[in-house]
């Protein structure tokens, strides 16, 4: 036990006052938007801070009737999942072969690749923005499922970094000793490597899938008509302005937010140590 | 099986040898071929473009592009010194954003972060508490935000009211006062960046032998001094990637202002990405981003390779 002067359990007691009030203001605004949910709006926006009446729960159903784009919620649901499950999948598998090639393969230039890598992740995309843009428009990839699966072929993002630790870390012997049983390059990387990279491989995608699932700039820029949750929030927000139902929105919100808390419950330590090593951008 | 490798240079074992060097060579083209060509495209060839664009504009009659000169250039120039001009309001608040991130979230995050770390009671609940907005989308915490201060339904303003102080509710709402609508975006970012850093930070601090402090506790080390002497110089790397960070906030800040204000009111919460957002986006003008990005890239990587050589004189990497 540390023995802490008086000064210092003063510091702490205002640290932790402080930490509490942060504290509040991050569960407050979800906790009013979860029991404002269950009024109807008149009786929303006659007291904005009592609890309902009556706990209807007409506008967690009614949210399956809205829509944005012609998307309704299911539609939304839909295109988040699949774009998650591909993105996150392509990407991975991308990563993954490529930072095991740099890894465990030497070839004239392999070195250039893990330096060019991180000079790479430093670069802001914001330049070039216009020219991916005639370049999605050019090639006809301009609102297509097949455009937004094509950004994730590339294999030296951060998922990249990452695994090339995981991939370096990992014994060279089992690999030679497949080789003498006669195994080939594919069956080294697929049934040994692969594998064994997996607790790694399998953390770095919660954290890429966390932000697909999140991401709303791709599909507005690129995508606009295959809405996913994301962007369909913000589609409803800006709804909402011409007829202000906002217990409906409140639903629709917290709907959209089980399926993140309910990874992040079960994930949540994985989660927060590879943030705390790799980094994910909010 | 491994005969290849004990066997004299017979011509057997040559040719085996080349076979296995041609089947090394197919798996890593087989494996890096279509990164390489997504780089390819994706990377050099748009950054390319975005270079050739700047000299270009749309022509309408032909449906194509045609080249300009600098014109791009001087339009851009042009329009940033014309009275009302949105384009040094933008400049002005990516620079507030960058200060804000590095010298208020990130000291308040160390400051918070060595609190965390220091044994603070409910710390784990207090950790998984500021880690949320990092894994909320930024539509949700934007939405929250607005409706906490909304006009209407904010909470905020019937909390003023109540306390008697409802004559300083600006007469357009928050957001759109031209005086409170960049203050309120930068409390945003406080209130929704400052938990990814705490967290990040106090991971790195648990990750400091603990003999190091143990020693320096003995010599009685008090905890301002162990902050100071210890802590800071030991998580040097992870600030200094955060400051890094903080940086490139100038030329890509655009979700928050987008999603909250869009720039408004009256283009007081541009900031140079969202310009560049909405010149490709709202107004179709892709020659206009392009040259704004170029324009960006000359300064900004003579900014960026300086703070980096500061950044690595001020924080040594410190191996433990």
């Amino acid at each position: 036990m540390e023995k802490r002067s008086f000064h210092e359990k003063v510091w702490i007691g205002i640290v932790f006052a402080v930490f509490v009030i942060y504290s509040v203001t991050l569960i407050f605004p979800f906790v009013w938007c979860f029991y404002n949910s269950f009024k109807n709006n008149t009786e929303f926006f006659l007291d904005v801070w009592s609890l309902p009446e009556t706990w209807r729960f007409s506008n967690w159903a009614d949210s399956f009737l809205l829509s944005v784009n012609g998307v309704n919620i299911l539609g939304m649901y839909g295109n988040s999942i699949f774009m998650t499950v591909c993105c996150t999948g392509i990407s991975i598998l991308m990563s993954a072969m490529t930072s095991y090639i740099i890894a465990k393969y030497k070839f004239p230039g392999s070195g250039i690749f893990y330096s060019a890598a991180f000079v790479l992740m430093m670069i802001p995309s914001m330049g070039s923005m216009s020219a991916m843009y005639k370049l999605y428009n050019d090639l006809g990839l301009y609102d297509t499922y097949f455009g937004i699966l094509l950004g994730s072929f590339g294999g030296f993002g951060t998922g990249f970094v990452l695994l090339y630790g995981f991939f370096k870390n990992l014994d060279w012997g089992y690999a030679e000793a497949a080789q003498i049983d006669g195994a080939g390059h594919y069956t080294i990387f697929f049934r040994i490597m692969f594998p064994m990279a997996l607790p790694g491989i399998v953390s770095v995608a919660i954290l890429s899938a966390i932000g697909v699932w999140n991401d709303y700039f791709t599909i507005y820029m690129y995508a606009p008509s295959k809405v996913t949750i994301a962007v369909g929030l913000q589609g409803l927000v800006d709804q909402m302005k011409y007829s202000a139902n906002y217990p409906l929105l409140f639903a629709v919100m917290l709907i959209s937010l089980i399926p993140i808390l309910t990874v992040f419950a079960i994930f949540q330590k994985t989660i927060m140590e590879n943030t705390t090593v790799g980094g994910l951008k909010g | 099986m491994n005969a290849h490798r004990e066997s004299a240079p017979s011509r057997e074992g040559r040719a085996d040898r080349k076979k296995a060097q041609w089947k090394r060579a197919l798996f890593i083209f087989s494996f890096i071929a279509i990164p390489l060509l997504h780089f390819t495209l994706f990377f050099i060839y748009t950054n390319a473009d975005t270079i050739f664009l700047s000299f270009q504009t749309f022509d309408n009659s032909t449906g194509g592009y045609k080249w300009v000169g600098f014109r791009n250039y001087t339009e851009f120039f042009t329009s940033f010194v014309q009275p009302y001009s949105i384009l040094p309001k933008a400049v002005r608040n990516s620079i507030y954003f960058f200060l804000l991130n590095d010298f208020v979230i990130l000291p308040l995050s160390f400051f918070a972060a060595f609190f965390l770390y220091k044994k603070m009671p409910l710390g784990n609940v207090f950790r998984i508490l500021f880690f949320l907005p990092s894994i909320i989308s930024v539509v949700v915490l934007t939405m929250l935000f607005s409706f906490m201060f909304d006009s209407s339904i904010g909470v905020f303003d019937s909390l003023l009211r109540s306390l008697g102080l409802g004559e300083h509710i600006p007469e357009l709402g928050w957001f759109g006062d031209r005086r409170t609508a960049m203050p309120l975006l930068l409390v945003y970012c406080i209130w929704a960046g400052i938990g990814y850093n705490v967290v990040l930070l106090s991971g790195a601090m648990s990750r400091i032998p603990q003999e190091i402090i143990e020693s320096g506790r003995l010599d009685g080390m008090s905890m301002s001094r162990e902050m100071w002497s210890i802590t800071l110089p030991l998580v040097g790397s992870t600030i200094s990637t955060l400051l890094m960070m903080g940086v490139t906030v100038i030329f890509t800040l655009f979700m928050q202002p987008m999603l909250i204000t869009n720039g408004g009111p009256s283009g007081e919460t541009y900031t140079i990405a969202l310009y560049i957002v909405n010149s490709i986006r709202s107004e179709g003008n892709l020659t206009m981003g392009a040259t704004v990005g170029i324009l960006c890239a000359l300064v900004g990587t003579p900014i960026v390779i300086l703070v980096r050589k500061i950044l690595e004189k001020t924080f040594p990497i410190y191996e433990y």
